[in-house]
């Protein structure tokens, strides 16, 4: 099979729905007013998403999910990304999911995976902690096995939409070795959980970002995902799909800013002729299209590898480092070309400037990206 | 219940003026090819019209549409929402019709089609906005309709309908079979969900030509046009700014009430 980054009659209308949904059920004032909260997204809006089938988008039929391949999930997140449309859909219904379907046993799966698809459970990943790592030593938190139950002490830093979540896939260290990928297990806990509290961390740039502190967190053995001490290479593999699933939210976020400040440089006359018109503002605006197209590309390009089961990794660490610098320079432009009103906090370029902040770093900024791929092509 | 929905196809009303082309010589719109169609809105409501007596009382609804170089994701919404079927009179002799050849080969359609209780059309196609086929079919059919209906519930054989009036609005009891055009007031096409994209995959729309359903090729397309049309342009709107001034805001306000009284605006 070629590469064929067209998309398929379904996407072309799930994409053209999600647009539709961004329109009735998210216009700027509803954003404005999500981003202020702690929880990113109203039950209505869950109620919502979980009503298009979107909860269950790549959650396989067999467990009542939809079974969409993941370039439709992509589909779907770029017009998410559009908004930004905040919340924990791709925290739960995405990276939770495929956390599941990578790590999970096949008991786990049908007892998770339906619920996650009905939005009865909304998942977050309790990954990074105080000395903030994606690699496997920067997991520092404790599970101790205590007759057939786990007891898990840590804590977990910038996790992600930890207020809206029923429960976290909380990583935690259940074996010390030489061999920092070895006994790490990964735990599904209860939000409410004795022990447990959790902090929104305040600042610009953390939107509903999240301090979980564990202590004494008494979890039974079948919170246990998968096998004890080797939960980090499906763990692993599902962050790694994802990937371009996020890109695929910031691919949408970029295309968002680009019109916004494409139309405001066609309308701002000055000097007796739309902005637009002047080279350096033009400069700026191919700036944005050049970026905004190399997120979307590889991002698609990774999405196709993805589902056709070809070797993706090259194109995740790429199309990662790509999509996070594009979002944040494509912001950055933006507020060049608008200028001053771009600035307040009912803008929604200010919403996307935000959200690229943030989403630059998650799952590993750029840097971390450009050392994996380095390590691909060049083996140490 | 049978349940008919007319459809069209038109270009996308919401795509930006400038991106938009006349042909002067042939009085044809264009818009460039990555701009997709939309189905004209009013029609779109039509549909959500049949849908909710389907949710409420059962039944069956086929859609139809005329045109030709139909964008099989943009007409197969009609699928994904939950129309049961689609039959599309899809060829390049429908091209160029008016309100009168549309309702001639609707009408023809619908009566090979045989079976219908309600027929619901949009109030008027969101591109000419003539507002003329739907009682056109009406006639042709010889069917009592009704127009602009917000609301539409049917007990035994009678259909109750909420028409939208200058006031307010009327309540009109109608005997199936009958036409109803639907105006926007009824509220929006239903979003599609996951199971109606793949519901859509998996249903391929039926394609009739004018043979199909036995059509005078005289009375169809721009052959079979009753009206005429002399000229198709841009509209040119010039704006012309005057600054009212006065010694302070309240002399400025009596010289704005003036001004706009010399202007006959007041």
């Amino acid at each position: 099979m070629y590469l064929n980054l067209d998309l398929s009659e379904s996407e072309k209308m799930l994409k053209r729905t999600a647009l539709d949904f961004m329109r009735r059920e998210a216009p700027n004032e509803t954003i404005k007013a999500l981003l202020e909260t702690e929880i990113g997204c109203t039950d209505d809006l869950w109620h919502k998403i979980v009503e298009m089938g979107w909860a269950g988008i790549i959650i396989p039929e067999a467990y009542q999910g939809e079974g969409f391949p993941l370039t439709s999930a992509g589909v779907l997140l770029e017009a998410l990304g559009s908004g930004p449309l905040p919340g924990p859909y791709f925290f739960s219904a995405i990276l939770g999911s495929l956390i599941v379907m990578e790590a999970g046993i096949e008991e786990q799966k049908q007892e998770i995976l339906p619920n996650l698809a009905e939005g009865k459970q909304i998942l977050t990943l309790a990954l990074t902690e105080p000395e903030y790592s994606w690699e496997s030593d920067g997991v520092r938190t404790k599970a101790v096995e205590d007759n057939g139950d786990f007891v898990l002490d840590g804590v977990k830093l910038f996790t992600p939409e930890a207020k809206t979540a029923t429960h976290f896939i909380v990583a935690a260290r259940t074996r010390n070795n030489a061999d920092p990928v070895d006994g790490i297990s990964l735990f599904l806990v209860d939000s409410r959980s004795d022990g447990l509290s959790v902090n929104r961390i305040p600042g610009f740039l953390s939107g509903r970002s999240f301090e979980i502190k564990l202590n004494n967190v008494r979890v039974p053995g079948t919170a246990l995902i998968g096998e004890k001490d080797n939960g980090w290479d499906g763990l692993q593999q599902a962050i790694t799909k994802s990937i371009p699933l996020l890109c695929a939210y910031k691919v949408g976020g970029s295309q968002a800013v680009v019109e916004i400040a494409l139309e405001y440089s066609r309308s701002r006359v000055q000097f007796g002729r739309p902005i637009g018109r002047f080279q350096r503002v033009q400069d700026m605006i191919i700036e944005m299209v050049n970026h905004a197209d190399a997120a979307r590309w590889t991002t698609y390009e990774a999405l196709w590898k993805l589902d056709t089961e070809r070797p993706a990794a090259e194109s995740i660490y790429l199309t990662k480092m790509i999509s996070s610098t594009a979002y944040w320079e494509v912001c950055t432009l933006a507020h060049q070309v608008i200028s001053g009103v771009s600035y307040s906090e009912e803008h929604a370029v200010s919403f996307h400037t935000r959200a690229s902040r943030y989403l630059f770093h998650l799952l590993g900024d750029p840097a971390y990206h450009r050392h994996k791929l380095g390590q691909l092509l060049v083996p140490q | 219940m049978e349940l008919i929905v007319c459809l069209k196809q038109i270009l996308d009303p919401e795509a930006p003026p400038d991106s938009y082309t006349i042909d002067q010589e042939a009085n044809r719109i264009f818009l460039p090819p990555e701009i997709a169609p939309v189905i004209s809105t009013f029609d779109e409501t039509a549909l959500e019209a049949a849908l909710r007596l389907k949710d409420t009382h059962g039944g069956r609804i086929t859609a139809l549409s005329m045109g030709n170089k139909f964008v099989s994701d943009v007409i197969k919404k009609a699928l994904a929402v939950g129309a049961d079927e689609l039959i599309l009179l899809e060829d390049v002799s429908f091209e160029g019709g008016d309100a009168w050849s549309t309702a001639y080969a609707l009408a023809e359609a619908i009566k090979k089609i045989g079976r219908y209780d309600i027929i619901f059309c949009g109030r008027q196609a969101a591109d000419w906005d003539s507002g003329l086929v739907g009682a056109g079919i009406a006639e042709l059919l010889g069917l009592p309709s009704v127009t602009l209906a917000k609301k539409v519930d049917i007990t035994d054989k009678t259909v109750t309908v909420e028409r939208v009036a200058g006031d307010g609005f009327e309540i009109v009891k109608v005997p199936i079979p009958c036409l109803i055009t639907v105006s926007n007031e009824l509220g929006e096409l239903r979003l599609v969900r996951l199971k109606g994209v793949r519901r859509a995959e998996k249903i391929q729309p039926t394609v009739w030509k004018p043979e199909d359903i036995g059509a005078d090729p005289s009375r169809i397309g721009s052959r079979g046009r009753l009206t005429t049309l002399h000229k198709l342009f841009k509209p040119v709107k010039e704006t012309q700014c005057e600054i009212i001034e006065g010694e302070d805001v309240a002399e400025a306000a009596v010289n704005l009430t003036l001004r706009l009284r010399e202007a006959k605006l007041l």
